[in-house]
C-alpha cells in the first residue's frame, strides 16, 4: 500500500472525479451537465420551429438534450450573448406530485380538465417570465411593457393593479397560483377561482414578445420533459396546446416509450398527427441504426474520460483500448476448455487408436469441443462426428461459426465462479442496448473496479487495459443494481423484477443446454397476437389495479416492463396477417451478465401471455413448463444457479 | 429557540405495555382497523374502558372515510379534500380533546385529520403502537429484506397538502425519512429527481428495535450509494415525531432559504413529525408521498404504545391555520 501512496497523484480524488464525470443521470451531473453535453445526430432537427416529440426509454438522453435547448443550457454552452441567440427555450419537467393533484372523485373529469388547463397556462407563462427576468438581468433590455403585462394578466382574470414589468407580472401570477393551490386543496368547499382559457395567456405573452423589439422574430420552445407523468386526460389538454400552438412558439416534448397514452385533443375527434402537427424522433430507433449508438457512445465516453483525466492530471487511453474484447477462442481457453477438448480427443482415440489425429489437433480447442458437443446432442460418437468433419469440413466450418458463441455458455454449466465473460467496449455497447445511462454505468463501474484493485498504480489507471474478469464483474454488478432498481421505478416494480428474474432463468437454462436445439435463443414473441403492445396505448390497463389474472393484464405488465427497460421491444421480422407487424421482445441485455446468457439478438421462442403472468406468480412451475415446451428438463444437480443468482433461489423454486 | 435538539421538549407519553394504557372519562378515541395485529389493541382498550367515546373510521380510501355519529342510523362520509367536513367531524367527535390512533389508519386519512385538528386549535393527542417485527421477504428477488408493500399507488399529494410551488433544482432539498424498503426511496428519487448533493435522508435512530437501524441502511443501500446521500444522513428517534420535527428544523436552519421536499416513507411517528413541520412551515415545505399498497400481515405483534401531545408542540411553536 505504501507503493500506492507514494505514487498517488495530486489533485482531486480519482474516484470522485470519475463519479462526477460518469454520473448517469443528468440531475447528478450538477454543473457538468452542460460541460459534458454532446450533441446527438438528431439535435439539428430539434431546432426546427415546429413542435417535436422525443421518444425514448430512461437513460437515452432526453433530459440532457432538452436541457441543452433551454436558456440555462445555452448560457452554459454558447459564447455569444443571449440577445443574439436564434431561439430561446424553457425547460419544464412534468412533476407527478403537481399534476396528480388535479385528479380525484371530487370533480368530474371535464371540470378537472378545465382546472388543469388553468394550471398549465400558469406553469408555462411563469416559465416564460422566469426566462424574461433572467434575460433582462443579463442584457439590461426590458422585455414587457406595462401594457403587455396588463394584457397578459387580464387573460388570467387579473385586472386590478396591473403589474408594470416582467418581475411584477411574475409576482402577480404567483399569487394567482396560490389561489389555485387553495382551491385544489379544498376542492369540495371552495368556490372555483377565475379560470383562464386554455392557451389564451400563452398566445398573449408570445404575441406580445413577438411584436416587441428585443425578442421579436425569435421562436420560443417549451421543453416539456417526462410527458408520461400526465394522465391520459391531462395529455389531451396538453395535446390541445401542441395542436393549436401559435406561430411564435413550439413544444419540444420528451416522453418514455409507451408513455404517450393519449394522442387526442380535448376534441375527441381530433388527433395529434405526425408530421402535420409535430415531428417525431424515436431516439431508440435512431440509435439502432448500424453503428449509430456505438459511435455516439464512444464519443461521449471519450469526452468523459478526457474530463476525468484532465481533472486528476493523468493520461488516458480510448474506450476500446481500456476495455479490450475477447475472441471466442481466447475466452474458451480462459473458461478452461483444454480439459473438455482433451476428453473429446481421448474418446476419438479410444474408438480408433490407429486414427491420425493431426487434423484434430490443428483445430481450435473450441472446435474440438464442438465435435464432442455435437456428438452428445445427436446421439453419435465423437469419432463419428470427427469422421464427418473430415468428410465435410465446409459444413463443419459453418456449424462452428453458428455455434461457437453459444458453446461458451455451456463450458462451465453448474460450476462456481465466472461461467461467461462479458468483455470489450463493443460488448458493453451491446449490453447497454442503445441506452447511454447503462453504458455510462458499465464503463464507470469497470474503471472504478480497476482503480480499487490492490496495488493499482493511479498513474496508469486510465491507460492500462481492464482485464476480462474485472469487466465481467463490473457488468454483473451493474446488471444486479439495475435489477434492484427496477423495483423502485414502476408502480408494479416488484412484479417487473420477478418477471425479469423468471425470464432470465429461462434464457439462462436455454443457453446452458443448447444440445440438440436451436442455439442462442435470446428473444421471444407472444403467441396471442391480440395481447399486444402496439403503438395504440390508450386501452392499456392501469398498473395500479392490475390483478395479473387475465390476458388483458399481460399488455399492462409488458407495457410497464418496456417503459422501464426490463424488456426491450423490437420490430419483428415477420408480418402477422395482412398488415400488422408483430414485435419481438428480449430481456434487456444489461441483465444478461446476471443470468449468463447471450446479449446478442439471435433466435426467438414463443411464449404465451399466461406463461408471462406465471413467471411472476408461480415461477417454479412456469419455468419447468416453458423448458418442457422446448424439450428440456431442469436437473437440479446440473442446473445449479450461478453464484450471482443464488439470491433468487427461493423465489425461483416457488410454485 | 435553542438549536440543540437535546434541549427541546418531547411531548410523549410512553406506555411499555399497550394493555396498561387507559382513557379518562369523556375522552374521544378515534381509530381505524387495519390487517395488522397491533391495530387490535383498540378492541382491548374498548373492553376495559368506561365513559369514553370510541369512533371507528371505516371505508378508508384516498378520497374519504366513513364513521357513525353517536345515535345515528347511517354512516357519515367525510371527504378528505374538505376542511369544512373534517372540521365538522372534529367538532362532533371531540372538540374538547381527542385521541387519534394512527396505527391502523392510512396516511391519506390521518394526515388531514391531524392537520385540521391542529389548524382549528382542537386539543389532540396522537396514539401509535409499535410492531414487534416486520414481515420478512419470503419470495424476494434478492433486493429487499422485507415485504411491506406490493407496489405503489404512485406519487400524489396527501389531502390538504397540495403544493403548486415549483422550486428550481438548486432551491430545494429532498428529505426522505427512511424505512426498510429501498425501492420506495428509489422510486421517489426518480420522481423527485433532486439535484446532486441535495438529498438529506433521515434514519430512525434509535430504532423501535436495535437491529432496525441496520435494516434501514441495508434496505436503502443502493439508492443511498447512487445518490451519495449516505454522506448526509441525519438521525431522529424512530418513534418520536418531535425529534424528527426538531431535526427538520435543524436542516431548515442549516439550509436557510431552501425549500424542503419531505418524503414520509419511514415510521408513522416520523410521518407525524413531518406533517407537524409542514404545518409550521407551509410556505417552504412539500410532503411527497408514494401511496404504497400495503402487504396484508406486514407486521407482527404489538410492542410499546406512545401518546404524542401534538397540540402542545403547536402551541409551543405557534403554528396553526396551515390548511386554508
Amino acid at each position: 500500500m505504501d507503493a500506492v501512496a507514494s505514487t498517488r497523484v495530486s489533485g482531486p480524488d480519482p474516484s470522485t472525479a470519475l463519479g462526477a464525470a460518469f454520473a448517469s443521470r443528468a440531475e447528478q451531473l450538477r454543473g457538468n451537465v452542460f460541460d459534458l453535453f454532446a450533441e446527438p445526430t438528431y439535435f439539428p432537427e430539434l431546432l426546427d420551429a415546429r413542435s417535436c416529440v422525443l421518444i425514448g426509454g430512461r437513460g437515452t438522453g432526453k433530459t440532457t438534450v432538452l436541457r441543452g435547448l433551454s436558456y440555462e443550457g445555452r448560457a452554459s454552452l454558447a459564447l455569444e450573448p443571449p440577445a443574439s441567440w436564434p431561439y430561446y427555450g424553457s425547460y419544464i419537467r412534468i412533476n407527478t406530485a403537481r399534476v396528480t393533484a388535479f385528479e380525484g372523485l371530487d370533480l368530474p373529469v371535464e371540470d378537472w380538465q378545465r382546472v388543469f388547463s388553468h394550471y398549465l397556462n400558469l406553469l408555462l407563462v411563469e416559465s416564460v417570465l422566469r426566462f424574461l427576468v433572467w434575460f433582462e438581468a443579463r442584457t439590461g433590455v426590458p422585455t414587457l411593457l406595462p401594457a403587455d403585462c396588463a394584457s397578459i394578466a387580464a387573460t388570467f382574470g387579473v385586472s386590478a393593479a396591473p403589474p408594470a414589468d416582467a418581475v411584477g407580472l411574475k409576482a402577480t401570477l404567483e399569487a394567482t397560483r396560490t389561489q389555485l393551490e387553495i382551491f385544489v386543496n379544498n376542492v369540495v368547499d371552495k368556490a372555483r377561482p377565475t379560470l383562464s382559457m386554455l392557451g389564451a395567456p400563452i398566445d398573449e405573452v408570445m404575441t406580445r414578445l413577438a411584436t416587441n423589439g428585443s425578442l421579436a422574430e425569435k421562436p420560443f420552445f417549451f421543453l416539456l420533459d417526462e410527458y408520461e407523468n400526465l394522465s391520459p386526460h391531462q395529455q389531451r389538454v396538453a395535446n390541445t396546446l401542441v395542436k393549436h400552438a401559435g406561430e411564435f412558439y413550439a413544444f419540444k416534448i420528451g416522453v418514455k416509450e409507451l408513455g404517450w397514452r393519449s394522442r387526442s385533443t380535448l376534441n375527441a375527434q381530433e388527433q395529434l398527427q405526425a408530421p402535420a402537427d409535430y415531428a417525431q424522433i424515436d431516439i431508440t430507433e435512431r440509435l439502432r441504426k448500424p453503428g449509430a449508438f456505438s459511435a455516439f457512445a464512444k464519443q461521449i465516453c471519450a469526452a468523459r474520460l478526457e474530463h476525468v483525466s484532465n481533472q486528476i492530471g493523468v493520461s488516458h487511453a480510448s474506450p476500446p483500448v481500456l476495455l479490450p474484447a475477447l475472441s471466442e477462442d481466447a475466452e474458451a481457453h480462459m473458461l478452461g476448455i483444454a480439459d473438455q477438448a482433451g476428453a473429446v480427443r481421448q474418446a476419438i482415440a479410444a474408438a480408433d487408436p490407429s486414427l491420425d489425429l493431426a487434423g484434430f489437433d490443428a483445430l481450435p480447442a473450441l472446435f474440438q469441443y464442438l465435435l464432442g458437443f455435437w456428438a452428445s446432442g445427436h446421439g453419435r460418437s465423437e469419432a463419428a462426428c470427427y469422421a464427418d468433419y473430415l468428410a465435410h469440413p465446409k459444413r463443419w466450418e459453418t456449424r462452428y461459426g453458428n455455434y461457437k458463441h453459444a458453446l461458451l455458455y455451456t463450458l462451465r454449466t453448474g460450476r462456481r465462479g465466472i461461467r461467461k465473460y462479458y468483455s470489450g467496449f463493443d460488448a458493453f455497447v451491446e449490453l447497454a442496448g442503445t441506452n447511454l445511462r447503462f453504458l455510462m454505468q458499465l464503463v464507470e463501474q469497470a474503471l472504478r473496479d480497476q482503480l480499487l484493485r490492490p496495488n493499482q498504480n493511479p498513474e496508469t489507471w486510465l491507460t492500462e487495459p481492464i482485464s476480462p474478469e474485472v469487466q465481467t464483474r463490473a457488468a454483473r454488478s451493474i446488471g444486479q443494481r439495475n435489477l434492484v432498481e427496477l423495483e423502485g421505478l414502476s408502480l408494479i416494480g416488484p412484479r417487473l423484477t420477478r418477471l425479469t428474474v423468471g425470464l432470465g432463468r429461462v434464457f439462462q437454462l436455454l443457453a446452458s443446454h443448447p444440445e440438440g436445439h436451436t442455439p442462442e435463443v435470446t428473444q421471444f414473441r407472444l403467441s396471442e397476437s391480440g395481447t399486444l403492445i402496439a403503438s395504440q396505448t390508450e386501452d392499456l390497463p392501469d398498473p395500479r389495479t392490475m390483478s395479473l389474472g387475465d390476458t388483458h393484464d399481460v399488455a399492462g405488465l409488458m407495457a410497464e416492463a418496456i417503459t422501464h427497460l426490463a424488456i426491450l421491444r423490437m420490430p419483428g421480422t415477420k408480418l402477422a396477417g395482412s398488415s400488422t407487424r408483430e414485435d419481438d421482445y428480449m430481456v434487456h441485455p444489461v441483465f444478461t451478465p446476471v443470468f449468463d446468457f447471450s446479449y446478442r439478438r439471435k433466435r426467438k421462442m414463443t411464449l404465451t401471455g399466461k406463461q408471462l403472468l406465471g413467471l411472476v406468480s408461480t415461477p417454479g412451475t412456469t419455468i419447468g413448463e416453458i423448458l418442457r415446451q422446448t424439450g428440456r428438463e431442469i436437473n437440479d444437480d446440473v442446473d445449479v444457479l450461478p453464484d450471482q443468482m443464488q439470491l433468487f433461489d427461493s423465489y425461483l423454486r416457488s410454485e | 429557540m435553542t438549536t440543540d435538539i437535546r434541549d427541546q421538549p418531547i411531548f410523549t407519553q410512553l406506555v411499555d405495555d399497550a394493555a396498561a394504557f387507559s382513557l379518562s372519562a369523556g375522552a374521544a378515541f378515534v381509530s381505524g382497523r387495519s390487517h395488522e395485529a397491533r391495530s387490535q389493541h383498540v378492541e382491548d382498550l374498548r373492553a376495559r374502558t368506561t365513559g369514553a367515546t370510541f369512533v371507528d373510521l371505516t371505508h378508508q380510501s384516498d378520497e374519504s372515510f366513513r364513521w357513525r355519529p353517536p345515535g345515528a342510523s347511517e354512516d357519515t362520509v367525510v371527504r378528505l379534500r374538505s376542511v369544512a367536513e373534517l372540521t365538522a367531524f372534529w367538532n362532533e367527535v371531540g372538540g374538547a380533546g381527542a385521541y387519534l390512533d394512527i396505527t391502523g389508519l392510512t396516511h391519506p386519512i390521518w394526515v388531514p385529520l391531524v392537520a385540521t385538528a391542529v389548524a382549528a386549535g382542537f386539543p389532540l393527542k396522537v396514539v401509535y403502537v409499535e410492531p414487534v417485527k416486520y414481515r420478512r421477504n419470503s419470495i424476494s428477488a434478492g433486493s429487499e429484506l422485507f415485504d411491506l408493500s406490493v407496489g405503489f399507488g404512485g406519487v400524489a399529494p396527501l389531502p390538504g397538502f397540495v403544493s403548486l410551488s415549483d422550486p428550481a433544482e438548486d432551491e430545494y432539498y429532498f428529505v426522505p425519512l427512511l424505512g426498510f424498503e429501498g425501492r420506495r426511496l428509489s422510486y421517489l428519487v426518480s420522481e423527485v429527481a433532486p439535484g446532486g448533493g441535495r438529498t438529506i435522508p433521515v434514519v430512525g435512530v434509535p430504532g423501535f428495535q436495535p437491529e432496525f437501524v441496520a435494516f434501514a441502511y441495508d434496505g436503502n443501500r443502493i439508492p443511498l450509494l447512487d445518490s451519495d446521500a449516505w454522506q448526509d444522513v441525519q438521525f431522529a428517534t424512530a418513534n418520536c415525531p418531535f425529534s424528527l420535527f426538531y431535526t427538520l428544523e435543524a436542516v431548515a436552519t442549516k439550509h436557510s432559504g431552501s425549500f424542503l421536499k419531505i418524503a414520509p416513507i419511514g415510521t408513522k411517528p416520523h410521518g407525524l413529525g413531518a406533517v407537524l413541520f409542514a404545518l409550521a412551515h407551509p410556505e417552504a415545505t412539500e410532503l411527497v408521498y408514494d401511496h404504497p399498497l400495503r402487504m396484508p400481515g406486514r407486521t407482527e405483534g404489538a410492542a410499546r404504545l406512545l401518546v404524542y401531545d401534538v397540540s402542545a408542540l403547536a402551541r409551543l411553536r405557534g403554528f396553526n391555520g396551515a390548511i386554508t
